[in-house]
């Protein structure tokens, strides 16, 4: 029984890690795969519908929308990535600071980020992103700042649990230095949840990005990021609703993948 | 005799609870001394005591454990991590969870090496195979590969003795070091540490709750019951002339052939 489901686990994180890197790789590879130059205007081919030439059709202004689609993928997946990997490196840093110092600045730390964490995630970023106004860097910024906040509390927690592990102990009596019990110790047995759920927060972030580009916070017009391709469609849902639905795809596509592969994480991990 | 480390009335607590009330005891050059008690009258909390490696929770509200002329609580942390491992060197209780699961054996020695001398790859493998095959362990070379869960507890808990004594020390504190071998490996590790205060005139603590243990290696012997030291006795007094009542009960109790 066990065997079925780690065996089931295992078809389920081939199949949505290969698809996921596919598409990973189509982003990477966009500048050379685009069949057109994603920012090029041409009011005269505007509404084109599927064709060799342009697979997905145009848009309003007449850009190739098979190449915004293809761009996009860097700025919906791409910068979800890079929000996630440097909000948990950060969160490590500060995290395992605290939890093996404890003591008053572990108190202070508690008191501070129980405020800060009262916020609902959204709130915190919108509050951010009319501090900082709209653009790419700032919804960066924004997001990286409120994972942050949620990973250092729990990178803290993860690592309070391991302060009096055994092994820990032994490591601490033969004479290790801090910083080495972290690298040697604590972060490669915590690695497995900490993996879960960096990967099982990609989707939410890339959600994020999307909605507040919807909303006309985050990433600006002429910039092919998904989120922002469902705002610009949005006014032609009448005439021309594919315009939508090729970007709202993908992001539910890509979501939906992910927590797939999260998933199969934390089944590899209980 | 020249001593090496003296606890003086030193107390710890957890809350309002003694963990340890006002232990005075010293451990003599090249002299084994035994400590002995049932499970809970906190010879292991002894240990982290003089390790400076107490849980979180526990406060040490007096006393002085001096080494080397200096009180260790005192000591800077820097200097105290330059001391673990180095000049007093522990070797616990629990060898199942005292590795590091996904560190191989070669790692554990190269992790506690490195900590103090600057030593290549090579002299790691030779240093850990040398201390492995003095603890009677088969096969140390390729022991040396091998992850803490594919040994058995024995196996681990003799691997941790060899990490141990792989760096010469001035203080061994065994805790409960031979609880998980069989007998003829435990007379192997006694001889080992008889050799090792006669060679290296280290002071070895061995904590146990092993009357054969003591009576095999221990030159003193002090008794401990509910975080006290009630007994601190010669070895020959201890099993001649025993004068706390639960001394007398503790020599009562065993078995008898």
């Amino acid at each position: 029984m066990s065997l079925l489901r780690k065996e089931r686990a295992n078809v389920k994180r081939f199949f949505s890690l290969t698809i996921l890197l596919v598409i990973g790789l189509l982003g990477l590879f966009a500048p050379v795969l685009m069949p057109h130059d994603p920012l090029a205007v041409d009011i005269s081919k505007k509404f084109l519908a599927p064709s060799w030439d342009y697979p997905f059709g145009t848009d309003h202004l007449g850009r190739c929308v098979f190449s915004r689609m293809l761009l996009g993928i860097r700025y919906s997946l791409g910068s979800a990535l890079i929000i996630q990997i440097v909000a948990i490196l950060l969160a490590i840093l500060v995290g395992a600071f605290v939890a093996l110092k404890r003591g008053i600045i572990d108190f202070l730390f508690i008191r501070i980020w129980d405020i800060l964490l009262a916020f609902p995630t959204l709130v915190l970023a919108f509050g951010l992103l009319g501090l900082l106004g709209p653009s790419l860097k700032n919804v960066l910024i924004a997001l990286v700042f409120t994972q942050f906040i949620y990973y250092s509390r729990l990178i803290r927690g993860l690592f309070i649990g391991m302060n009096e592990k055994d092994f820990i102990q032994a490591a601490k009596i033969s004479g290790t230095s801090g910083i080495k019990l972290i690298i040697r110790h604590y972060l490669p047995n915590l690695l497995p949840p900490i993996v879960t759920i960096v990967v099982l927060d990609i989707g939410k972030v890339i959600l994020e990005i999307a909605g507040f580009s919807f909303i006309g916070l985050g990433v600006q017009a002429p910039i092919p990021e998904w989120g922002m391709m469902v705002n610009e469609g949005k006014q032609y849902i009448r005439q021309h609703p594919e315009l939508m639905l090729y970007p709202g795809l993908a992001i539910i596509l890509v979501v939906l993948l992910l927590n797939h592969l999260a998933s199969s994480f934390k089944k590899l991990d209980q | 005799m020249e001593k090496v480390l003296e606890v003086k009335d030193l107390t710890v607590k957890i809350g309002e609870k003694n963990i340890l009330t006002s232990i005075n005891m010293t451990a003599y050059k090249g002299r084994v001394l035994g400590i002995i008690g049932e499970s809970g009258s906190g010879k292991t909390m002894l240990c982290h005591a003089i390790m400076q490696s107490l849980p979180a929770a526990a406060k040490v509200t007096q006393g002085q454990i001096i080494y080397q002329q200096e009180n260790l609580f005192n000591v800077s942390a820097s200097k105290m991590r330059a001391y673990r491992g180095r000049h007093l060197s522990m070797i616990m209780q629990n060898p199942s969870t005292a590795f590091d699961r996904i560190q191989t054996i070669e790692s554990h020695f190269r992790e506690s090496l490195k900590a103090h001398f600057v030593v290549t790859k090579k002299e790691i493998r030779q240093i850990a195979i040398d201390a492995m095959y003095k603890v009677n362990l088969p096969n140390p070379e390729k022991l040396l590969h091998y992850y803490p869960f594919q040994l058995s507890g024995g196996m681990l808990q003799r691997v941790m003795i060899a990490l141990s004594l792989a760096i010469l020390a001035s203080i061994y504190i065994a805790d409960e070091p031979t609880t998980a071998l069989d007998t003829v490996n435990q007379k192997q590790i006694l001889t080992l540490f008889d050799r090792i205060r006669s060679e290296t005139e280290a002071a070895i603590i061995l904590v146990t709750h092993d009357l054969g243990v003591i009576a095999e290696l221990a030159d003193d012997v002090a008794v401990m019951y509910q975080g006290e030291i009630i007994e601190h006795a010669n070895v020959y007094d201890f099993f001649d002339a025993p004068q706390h009542p639960y001394t007398k009960k503790l020599l009562q109790s065993r078995i008898m052939f």
